[in-house]
């Protein structure tokens, strides 16, 4: 598989009043073409500002450092005019909440044209008939209709179809997906994690999926990532990370998944998030875990590649000098 | 409701204002101790002329019998006659209202024209020096006394760099020389209508100090606002799609950030359109400007109510209008709201 994103040494930090948050901690992950990535964790651990670091669309006060591959060249030594060719033409993102993601004062058609136009050659009318193509793609009846709505005229279910087809309107080779079913009705998140991964296998672009959704990993990624306050502590097949999680907060998440099989007591983690103003020393997980060590908190573990293809960063499983 | 149904639903209620404001300031005037009839024959007045004078302008008759004289004639037009003057108060009016239109709209523009851009910079920019400077400009133009500021920009202008006339409306040689056809009564406009640049120049030299003047309390408060609704709009998530999918700057900032955050500031526009009038008493007065202010100044000064009610009902009207304007433009703006 050829690699389309290799993120490296990630780090990025908010000058804030209260201090400077560590948002980022070292993320490492790569994605190959035309599979689906899954990046699970809980709010805050860092998921969207990996996704905003791609398309370098952190606020002024963020500080980032690391390395960003696409495509062989470093997202991050680009200009900011080299960055706005790349958004929405290579990379595309769709957000957590359609309601509020699309603009309320101008029609579909006038937002869907403005993004085909900016990115390519192309006038006006032809515009319009993309942007009904596109619409078509992605399941929408009564194109025309639509074109010339309003967002607050349209439900939810079709206002995330209407940003998947903006998203997918030059084509990307890579789509992030930021939740992209949280803010949905259930059976429209079936709908929309369906319709995102048929495309994918009909366009064959790559897909990073942001989620705290562990059923929407199983369903839908190839690989899952997982994150802990601003780390990524494990990388596996999803087969592999269901059945043989290795990292001790991996385990925890996959514990708390309620079986209806089995009455059995759900055993939540203990603890709580750190704050990221001023983390545990060595690895940020060591005050929940339940197998720390002396070594977890003098040092920050590296993700190392335990079984083939399947990665993780614990002071458990060795690969690190000192264990 | 229709947009036909809610504009003539407006109308009737701004006629309700407009008649509230009327009897308000009816009873008002007549109220203060004054004698108008005493006024009205002049100097050297004989007991029997100020008896007369009464007589015909219905002194003499309850206060109630006035008002109703005055409503009679309101509805014929008639808005009596000017104590001051003599003449008829609606005559005096037509050519003192389209002075004090023309320079108000003159000064409404400058403040857009500067207010709307200087906002949305500073607020792209916030905390930079072009926004410090945007600041100072905007709390200078709330706070400083109009009167001083017009006198300062005569003294610069006119004084020192002799590039601007010091005040009225248009030099009277320049008049003779070239006659202008009076057609709206709004010289700039007449005077490009009817293709005489030469009064067109003119006219536009003196009315650049005095708008600038009424225009800087807007330019403060247009200013203000716009920055600090695009602040607010530059954090939302349209706005974040807009530059994920790669879209120019220029494009995000004044097409669909200004859009949304543009609906307050009309507000203040409207409002900002009273501000001015009541401006315009004092500058009228430092740039003799023969206006509805400095008429309504001297009005007010000699007790001539008729013309003080006439002022005020032209100023309610022109008002509430304005309003009605600002409105209709935010419903065509904003698909959201529901007449």
């Amino acid at each position: 598989m050829k690699e389309l994103l290799s993120i490296e040494n990630l780090y990025v930090n908010f000058r804030t009043l209260w201090g400077l948050v560590k948002v980022l901690n070292g993320v490492n992950l790569k994605i190959y073409e035309g599979e689906v990535f899954g990046l699970v964790g809980e709010t805050g651990c860092g998921k969207s500002v990996t996704a905003m670091s791609i398309l370098r669309l952190l606020p002024s006060n963020a500080e980032i450092s690391g390395k960003i591959i696409f495509k062989g060249k470093d997202l991050l030594k680009k200009s900011e005019e080299e960055m706005r060719k790349i958004r929405g033409k290579e990379i595309s993102i769709i957000f957590q909440d359609p309601m509020t993601s699309l603009n309320p004062l101008f029609k579909i058609k006038e937002q869907m044209i403005d993004i085909i136009t900016t990115h390519n050659k192309i006038d006006t009318e032809e515009a319009y008939k993309k942007a009904k193509e596109l619409l078509r793609e992605v399941g929408l009846p009564d194109v025309d209709r639509i074109l010339n709505s309003y967002p607050h005229e349209l439900s939810g279910g079709m206002r995330q179809r209407v940003m998947i087809a903006m998203a997918l309107s030059s084509n990307p080779s890579l789509l992030i997906a930021d939740e992209p079913t949280t803010a949905l009705d259930v059976t429209i998140q079936k709908q929309i994690l369906d319709l995102i991964l048929n495309l994918k296998e009909e366009l064959g672009f790559s897909v990073l999926l942001i989620t705290h959704d562990l059923g929407v990993v199983a369903e839908s990624c190839d690989r899952v990532g997982v994150m802990y306050a601003g780390n990524i502590v494990e990388i596996a097949d999803t087969e592999e990370l269901f059945e043989n999680p290795l990292h001790p907060y991996t385990q925890g998440l996959l514990s708390v998944i309620p079986d209806p099989r089995y009455k059995k007591h759900l055993k939540p983690l203990r603890g709580q998030v750190p704050s990221l103003i001023s983390p545990p020393r060595g690895c940020r997980f060591n005050p929940r875990c339940e197998f720390v060590r002396d070594s977890c908190k003098l040092k920050k573990p590296a993700l190392v590649e335990y079984k083939e293809s399947h990665f993780v960063a614990c002071h458990l499983y060795g690969g690190n000098p000192d264990d | 409701m229709k947009l036909k149904e809610y504009i003539a639903y407006r109308l009737m209620l701004s006629i309700l204002v407009i008649f509230g404001v009327v009897t308000i300031v009816f009873f008002i005037s007549r109220v203060i101790p004054s004698d108008p009839a005493a006024l009205w024959v002049g100097a050297h007045p004989t007991v029997e002329a100020i008896e007369k004078a009464r007589e015909e302008l219905h002194l003499n008759e309850p206060l109630i019998k006035q008002y109703y004289y005055y409503l009679v004639g309101l509805l014929h037009g008639d808005l009596g006659i000017s104590i001051r003057t003599h003449n008829p108060v609606a005559q005096d009016l037509k050519s003192a209202f389209s002075a004090t239109f023309e320079l108000i709209l003159f000064a409404e523009f400058i403040a857009i024209l500067i207010g709307i851009p200087l906002g949305v910079y500073s607020a792209v920019k916030k905390d930079s020096w072009l926004d410090n400077l945007s600041r100072v400009l905007a709390i200078s133009g709330v706070s400083l006394p109009t009167f001083w500021f017009g006198i300062v920009l005569q003294l610069i202008f006119f004084k020192y760099l002799h590039l601007l006339p010091l005040a009225g409306r248009v030099d009277t040689i320049t008049m003779l020389e070239h006659p202008l056809k009076v057609i709206t009564g709004f010289y700039l406009f007449d005077s490009l209508v009817t293709g005489n640049f030469v009064v067109f120049v003119d006219v536009l030299k003196h009315m650049i100090l005095p708008a600038i003047t009424l225009a800087m309390y807007p330019i403060g408060l247009i200013t203000r606002q716009v920055r600090s609704m695009m602040i607010e709009v530059l954090q939302e998530n349209y706005i974040r799609t807009a530059w994920a999918y790669g879209l120019p700057k220029k494009r995000i900032y004044f097409k669909y950030a200004l859009k949304n955050a543009i609906a307050p500031a009309l507000i203040t526009i409207g409002l900002s359109f009273a501000y001015t009038l009541i401006g315009a008493f004092l500058v009228e007065l430092i740039f003799n400007w023969p206006g509805l202010g400095r008429y309504a100044a001297y009005s007010i000064l000699s007790m001539d109510y008729p013309a003080v009610l006439g002022v005020t009902i032209v100023a309610a009207t022109a008002y509430v209008f304005i309003n009605l304007i600002v409105d209709l433009i935010q419903v065509c703006l904003d698909p959201r709201i529901q007449l």
